[in-house]
């Protein structure tokens, strides 16, 4: 044991500060290969620490669905020197927060505490990740706590199944793409004990996480806490990133579901194959998804609810519904969800909604319109970088999905440099009326 | 070369790294004190009071108006006017219509909504630094001019009916409002939600007089938060608030009396409520009493944080209720101390009987130095991480102002707090804490609890109604 922490001690860089216009940050790497995002803001002696874990349902294997977030949920049921409910218990006791999420491709965990207390984030993080305590019992107990989740805000929610789960399974032809983070019963119920077990040591090893603390630290003594608690946590080998290669759209699809508690009728349209994060193409669709969705000034809905009255609310965007636009990984799907009036057919709406993407299509938005999607973009990603989890959450997203936290600090500006011609020519390329998969959802939920 | 500096690398960690003894929580020093920017103030001709706080850890300003008045400026049969008047006042303008502030408001990158406190008006704003001209604009427009079209004032009196209705079906909300109703019997405090009656009184007319009434700089506060600078927040002042005219500002609501009475419960018959929803509390005290902060922690000995005694036991150990607590809250003229809780009606007896054996023993002897540390930690913790935000510290000095509370009132929190030992929570208990002088409201199935409520009073239990009465 005390070896292990002097070899971690040993093998930590030299913190190599990156100063940018956005969260200035500097990094660090354990010897087990956990790296380690540090940014100090003494504003307020508060701290977020927060864990990005490369794991998420498309890691999993086939037969295996959910159990990414079952095991998220695995993380708060104690560990080798915190009892269960000890660990909420002793956040709380400081004034801290703390809470976790699961994602296709990424699982999220964090602690807000005041900065005093960062040692006792960082034990109670260390602990879990070196010594999990799994048990039968613990299993079993989380196993029906993720069915009630499930129950709740799938099954038994209007739209949910549709949201959750139809429009990503029928849209991606690869499982890996397709089946939903929540997971099937039958998988769920099928874990035991060494299914979870051995889950947690391919995925949870030390080099599969990047930590970043944000706030009023002293980046030298944090490298130092860090180390010691999980430097002398050892790295395992996990399985190979999965294959989610997806093939081409198959042509124009229509699926019909039936949901039985929806009371009103409900068109999904979907496009895969979305283009890469970083691209030119990416950073137009999120600002088209903007100008259709986002607001009671955007496009849709003042076509569909607004104008021609055929619905009563419009949702959409880049990553929707799957993820959103900012977890956004390829291969994603650009997606919209109306619910619509009982006397209007899907049809009507349909065919507002093909209007409107043809519109963009060929002329893109107006001069105003992209000016003020902007503006509301540029405050939205300003308002998130307020807190230090918000910028905990950035840098780790970056670090993750794009392979460099500085990419956090550029992507505003790639944004903003965003054409009318870009979006043009994004929607016409990758949001063809032949490639889409429509969704009719049928009321059975009657009055 | 790698390997030299490796190897003393080597030697210096080995001196420094301690053995990390992973079988206990670390042991942690002190919270370190915050201090918050610092402000400046000035007043208008007008009499608009002009608070500015520069703080630039965002491009973003954020701007609010508070106008004394508020719910308790009301006639008590006209309850839920101040709400409609301050929700209308972004729906419409004499150049706007309820869309085009909500297109405007976006383009400044922001936000803009209008609430009514006990006190006071209150409308927020938020923009982007460098759009926070539009927003001052639209902000002045909304406070000063708005138009209330009587097509919104109609569909706002529609939508209330429902929420009210909605609301009903809550059991908590019920014991709310017949616990504010009595616990500051007769005064304006007393009335925190509209009656079906009270909505019926919601014209236009009627919102247009009061909005004429109450809405004027004199004592006034403009408050500006953010990436601005003193030279800009006084020209914004200036353009858009200084040609404001208006009369004398509401009165403030009078005294609340620190009435000395007999412990009275209320019950609220709900047939067939499997839950019994309880609010219990009694007048305490502003947070400028010297002893407020003694009664701050005592709060979270008793029911402040998830640690707190009535979680752990009433929660924890018993399980009679999955959600419980107490909190302080204050108005301008009048605060108070509550206890919150729907427990499972086959317990209720035995909940309440626990939740006065608590007060007994807080009032009784002293706190543990484990138990008032830890108070004391959560609330340092929760304060600071509040004033992360603009729009947390923008909280904080909104009830300030609003409150009258000294200017240095944060900047000494923490080391107030810290100054607070198990004998003066004790101390703050016996004088704040008042379990034989409570008002105690319950709603659940009369059948089945009246008697057992009839066992902590030694008067009769008084049935009230929906509205409290």
């Amino acid at each position: 044991m005390r070896t292990s922490v002097l070899a971690a001690a040993l093998a930590v860089l030299a913190a190599s500060p990156s100063r940018a216009e956005g969260v200035d940050f500097s990094s660090f790497t354990l010897s087990n290969g956990m790296r380690v995002l540090v940014s100090r803001d003494a504003s307020v002696p508060v701290v977020a620490t927060a864990m990005i874990v490369d794991v998420g349902g498309r890691h999993e294997a086939p037969g295996r669905s959910g159990f990414a977030h079952l095991f998220e949920h695995m993380m708060f049921e104690g560990s080798a020197h915190v009892p269960k409910g000890g660990f909420d218990r002793l956040l709380e006791s400081y004034g801290g927060d703390n809470n976790a999420s699961t994602h296709t491709d990424f699982t999220f965990y964090y602690e807000i505490v005041p900065s005093n207390a960062l040692p006792i984030a960082l034990w109670l993080d260390a602990d879990r990740i070196g010594a999990l305590s799994v048990t039968h019992e613990s299993v079993k107990n989380q196993i029906e706590v993720v069915k009630e989740e499930k129950r709740m805000r799938v099954d038994n929610e209007p739209y949910g199944s549709a949201l959750y789960v139809d429009v990503g399974s029928f849209s991606f032809v690869n499982w890996q793409n397709a089946h939903p983070v929540i997971g099937s019963f039958a998988d769920l119920d099928a874990a035991s004990l060494g299914d979870v077990k051995s889950f947690f040591e391919a995925y949870y090893s030390p080099d599969n996480i990047i930590m970043a603390i944000v706030g009023d630290v002293d980046p030298i003594e944090v490298q130092r806490q860090v180390a010691m608690y999980f430097g002398p946590i050892k790295s395992t080998s996990r399985p190979p990133a999965p294959d989610t290669m997806e093939p081409a759209p198959a042509g124009e699809r229509t699926i019909a579901l039936r949901d039985q508690h929806a009371k009103l009728p409900a068109l999904a349209v979907s496009w895969k194959g979305m283009p890469a994060r970083g691209t030119i193409a990416h950073h137009a669709l999120v600002l088209l998804g903007k100008a259709l969705f986002s607001g009671k000034s955007a496009r849709l809905y003042q076509s569909l609810v607004k104008v021609s009255q055929v619905a009563v609310s419009v949702d959409g965007g880049l990553g929707f519904p799957v993820s959103d636009w900012d977890e956004y990984k390829a291969p994603g799907l650009f997606g919209a969800f109306v619910v619509h009036k009982r006397e209007k057919t899907s049809l009507q709406v349909k065919a507002l909604i093909a209007d409107e993407i043809a519109r963009v299509a060929a002329a893109g938005l107006t001069p105003a319109e992209l000016e003020r999607v902007k503006v509301k973009f540029r405050s939205d990603w300003v308002r998130a970088q307020q807190t230090r989890l918000g910028r905990a959450s950035r840098l780790l997203q970056a670090a993750l999905l794009d392979g460099d936290a500085q990419a956090a600090n550029r992507e505003l500006d790639l944004f903003m440099a965003v054409t009318n011609d870009d979006i043009r020519r994004a929607a016409a390329a990758d949001l063809k009326l032949g490639a889409a998969t429509w969704f009719e959802v049928t009321a059975g939920g009657g009055e | 070369m790698n390997t030299l500096l490796l190897a003393l690398a080597f030697v210096t960690s080995a001196a420094a790294a301690p053995t990390v003894d992973m079988s206990k929580p670390p042991v942690l020093g002190p919270m370190r004190s915050l201090k918050l920017p610092s402000r400046s103030e000035w007043k208008l001709p007008n009499g608009l009071s002009v608070v500015l706080v520069t703080d630039r850890r965002a491009p973003l300003v954020t701007a609010y108006v508070a106008v004394q008045g508020g719910e308790s400026a009301m006639h008590a049969e006209d309850a839920g006017l101040a709400e409609a008047l301050a929700e209308l006042l972004t729906d419409g303008t004499g150049n706007k219509t309820s869309k085009q502030i909500a297109d405007a408001s976006e383009f400044f990158g922001g936000s803009l909504s209008g609430e009514a406190t006990p006190d006071a008006f209150v409308v927020r704003a938020s923009a982007l630094s460098d759009k926070a001209e539009a927003m001052f604009s639209l902000l002045s427009e909304v406070v000063r001019a708005p138009s209330f079209p009587a097509a919104e004032v109609a569909l706002r009196r529609a939508n209330m009916k429902e929420e009210l209705a909605a609301a009903r079906a809550e059991s908590d909300f019920l014991a709310g409002v017949a616990f504010y109703k009595k616990v500051f019997a007769g005064h304006p405090y007393s009335v925190t939600a509209p009656t079906d009656d009270s909505i019926e009184r919601i014209t236009r007319d009627r919102v247009v007089a009061a909005h004429k009434r109450l809405f004027t700089p004199r004592g006034a506060v403009l408050l500006l938060v953010g990436d601005i600078d003193p030279a800009r927040a006084k020209a914004a002042a200036h353009k858009h608030f200084g040609s404001w005219k208006g009369g004398a500002p509401a009165a403030d609501a009078p005294p609340v009396p620190a009435l000395k009475r007999e412990r009275t419960v209320y019950l609220l018959d709900r047939p067939k409520s499997s839950q019994v929803s309880f609010f219990l509390g009694n007048i305490a005290a502003r947070e400028d009493n010297p002893a407020y902060f003694d009664l701050l922690v005592l709060n979270g000995v008793l029911g402040g944080s998830f640690s707190s005694r009535l979680v752990r036991d009433i929660r924890e150990t018993k399980g009679y209720t999955y959600s419980i607590g107490s909190r302080l809250e204050h108005r301008r003229t009048g605060s108070l101390i509550r206890i919150r809780t729907p427990v499972r009606t086959e317990v209720a007896g035995d909940a309440l009987s626990a939740i006065f054996g608590h007060m007994k023993d807080v009032r009784g002897s002293d706190p543990t130095p484990e138990e008032v540390g830890q108070a004391k930690a959560y609330l340092s913790g929760s304060f600071a991480r509040r004033m992360e935000t603009q729009e947390g510290l923008a909280e904080a000095i909104l009830h300030q102002k609003l409150l009258r509370l000294p200017a240095d009132f944060y900047d000494a929190y923490v080391d107030r707090l810290e100054a607070v030992s198990p004998a003066s929570v004790r101390k703050a208990a016996g004088v704040f804490l008042r379990p034989d002088e409570m008002t105690v409201v319950a709603v659940g199935d009369a059948a089945k609890i009246k008697d057992t409520l009839a066992k902590f009073t030694k008067k009769a239990v008084v049935s009230v109604g929906v509205d409290g009465d």
